[in-house]
């Protein structure tokens, strides 16, 4: 039986080959979306926890709107008060807390805004994605700046070279570039958060405080101390995980709407395929039921067809997810909001193989009518006509 | 040989000469020196931020205006002999934004952003069809006040007009004098501009003309 699917498949190589082009970049989309979503799951996850942020302190108002602007480094309305940062430093449960300021400066032309992002030494602790693409780690002195990887570029800096604000009215040496992230952090101009809080007229006020908990266990304990804080408020992670998770999922749909587009056409594909196989093939077909092939025989024929085509186009959609599957990760790294660092496409076989039933199914579906219509040949009437 | 297996060969052969030859000519690419680039990506294409002010500055009747992007790869290397260093990324393809008046183009305006002391300055060319500068403007820079008054001095801006790809365009010599601490950005801004006027002459080369070129190369 094999022997003769494989050879009815080779016979039209052209019209066969071309279909299953399609079924396996079809099935590489799948593959890639399905691995995408695990692997960003998986990543954040782990990025979140690798970081060992647990909880932010933010001034009081929409929490998970001032956490989101935090992370994604937008400026704030309201601040806190540095002695904030005190009394979350002094919290028995806290084993870290960075302190920031953020600070947009509006550009001459009214439509760009500079963002300000001022640090203290202890985010090194919590930005462990941060990689330099070049030039110091950490500022020397409290003049100098580091860049993320798109202010760079179209600032043409490079460390050494001098950075001037008209706006603020101040000039700064670059300390460092860093490497893109795919985050907010590469639109950012990061300074000592003295200076930022000395430039924007921000003595004593911050936007907000990052967290790491001694042990991550200790969050429900902790939270209502800091809550107690005048003018703060707490979000902790696992929230903010569940807004950014939801946000990826309303993505992910489109996608998937996508990718059941692509699997329609490649359906209907093998469905065409099949179809014109069904009627050029008519006389043998007939002569087949005439020596004594039965219904079920001719019906099993056409289906194995189509699902060894399915089959190989699943595998060569596999190979080709791997193959192209980092270049579709950095494209979606510019348009996922809050990309983390790490690989956002996790290709397991458990991945793979969904993939590959899903194909199969649909090849099975797309075979039916075909071989039902080849299964209902009769012998006589079929010949005569030819 | 079966039917159809003849035009899937000739399909695959065609796909691995194509495959084979961008493979190729990937490795004969030059290098560019580490020196200038592998601190800092390269840099975005430049928007053109101001379309209805600079229209109106530079060419005054103009009505609308025309994107063109053209593709200078097969001059690459006559282009490099002329700028005297690599192509940077925004100039292959080569944006013209063609002005009307009316149907009838008056010229070009070209947008390029130049690393200078300071920061990125970004530069609207304004040039006429026969290849000289209309007008130049910044766009945006990030130079301290007195660089900045130096550079967007509608005066010295005003020495750019009427100058070509072949003009020399030395500061204090074809081009107004600036205050000493803005030199290196003026001349920067004046670099920039010669070199932009000598990528738009290699892009408006007819057809014959760029075989010629490209034969001669």
């Amino acid at each position: 039986m094999l022997t003769l699917v494989l050879r009815n498949l080779l016979r039209r190589p052209l019209r066969n080959g071309l279909t299953l082009a399609g079924i396996a970049a079809a099935s590489a989309v799948l593959v890639c979306i399905v691995a995408f979503g695990d692997g960003y799951r998986g990543t954040l996850r782990s990025e979140l926890e690798r970081s060992g942020v647990q909880m932010m302190l933010v001034p009081l108002g929409c929490p998970y709107d001032a956490a989101a602007r935090v992370l994604q480094n937008n400026t704030l309305e309201h601040s806190l008060p540095t002695n904030a940062w005190e009394q979350v430093r002094q919290d028995p449960a806290v084993a870290v807390a960075a302190p920031m300021l953020m600070a947009a400066s509006p550009r001459h032309d009214g439509r760009r805004a500079d963002l300000w992002v001022g640090l203290d030494e202890t985010a090194l602790k919590l930005k462990p994605w941060w990689k330099m693409r070049s030039g110091h780690h950490w500022f020397r002195n409290t003049n100098e700046i580091i860049l993320g990887a798109d202010a760079a570029a179209l600032e043409i800096r490079v460390p050494g070279d001098k950075f001037y604000s008209p706006e603020v009215r101040r000039e700064f040496r670059v300390a460092g570039v860093l490497e893109r992230n795919g985050m907010s952090d590469d639109n950012a101009l990061f300074i000592p958060l003295a200076t930022a809080q000395q430039m924007f007229g921000q003595e004593g006020r911050l936007t907000a405080i990052s967290i790491r908990l001694k042990d991550p266990a200790l969050v429900r304990e902790a939270a209502p101390r800091l809550q107690k804080i005048p003018g703060a408020q707490v979000v902790t992670m696992t929230e903010m995980m569940g807004t950014f998770l939801n946000l990826l999922g309303a993505v992910r749909t489109l996608v998937l709407a996508v990718a059941a587009i692509t699997i329609v056409v490649s359906a209907l594909s093998v469905f065409n395929t099949l179809l014109a196989g069904v009627i050029e093939r008519t006389t043998e077909l007939a002569v087949m039921r005439a020596i004594g092939a039965s219904r079920a025989q001719v019906f099993l024929l056409l289906v194995s067809e189509s699902l060894l085509l399915t089959l190989s186009g699943a595998g060569l959609g596999a190979a080709l997810a791997l193959l192209l599957g980092p270049r579709m990760e950095a494209l979606a790294k510019t348009w996922v909001p809050l990309a983390p660092g790490g690989s956002l496409l996790t290709i397991s076989a458990e991945s793979l193989l969904r993939c590959a039933l899903l194909v199969l199914c649909v090849g099975a579906l797309a075979a039916i009518y075909p071989a039902w219509r080849a299964s209902r040949l009769q012998p006589a009437i079929a010949t005569k006509s030819e | 040989m079966r039917r159809g297996t003849l035009p899937l060969a000739l399909l695959l052969a065609l796909a691995a000469f194509f495959f084979v030859r961008g493979r190729w000519a990937n490795e004969k690419q030059p290098q560019h020196n580490p020196k200038d680039y592998a601190l800092v990506e390269p840099s975005p294409i430049t928007p053109w931020r101001e379309p209805a002010h600079d229209l109106a500055a530079l060419f005054l009747p103009a009505t609308n205006y025309v994107l063109e992007s053209r593709i200078v790869t097969g001059l690459t290397v006559e282009i490099r002999k002329q700028l005297g260093r690599l192509m940077h990324p925004d100039e292959n393809p080569f944006r013209i934004h063609r002005v009307q008046h009316e149907g009838q183009t008056l010229g070009a305006i070209l947008i390029t952003r130049v690393k200078a002391e300071h920061g990125g300055i970004e530069i609207v060319m304004g040039v006429e069809t026969n290849g000289t500068i209309r007008g130049v403007l910044v766009q945006s820079q990030r130079e301290p006040p007195t660089v900045a008054g130096a550079i967007t001095n509608a005066s010295w801006l005003a020495g750019f007009a009427g100058k070509n790809a072949k003009s020399s365009l030395r500061i204090g010599v074809d081009l107004p004098d600036v205050p000493a601490e803005a030199r290196s950005s003026a001349q920067s801004i004046a670099n920039s501009v010669r070199d932009q006027l000598i990528v738009l002459s290699f892009a408006e080369m007819p057809v014959e003309a760029r075989e010629r070129a490209q034969t001669h190369h």
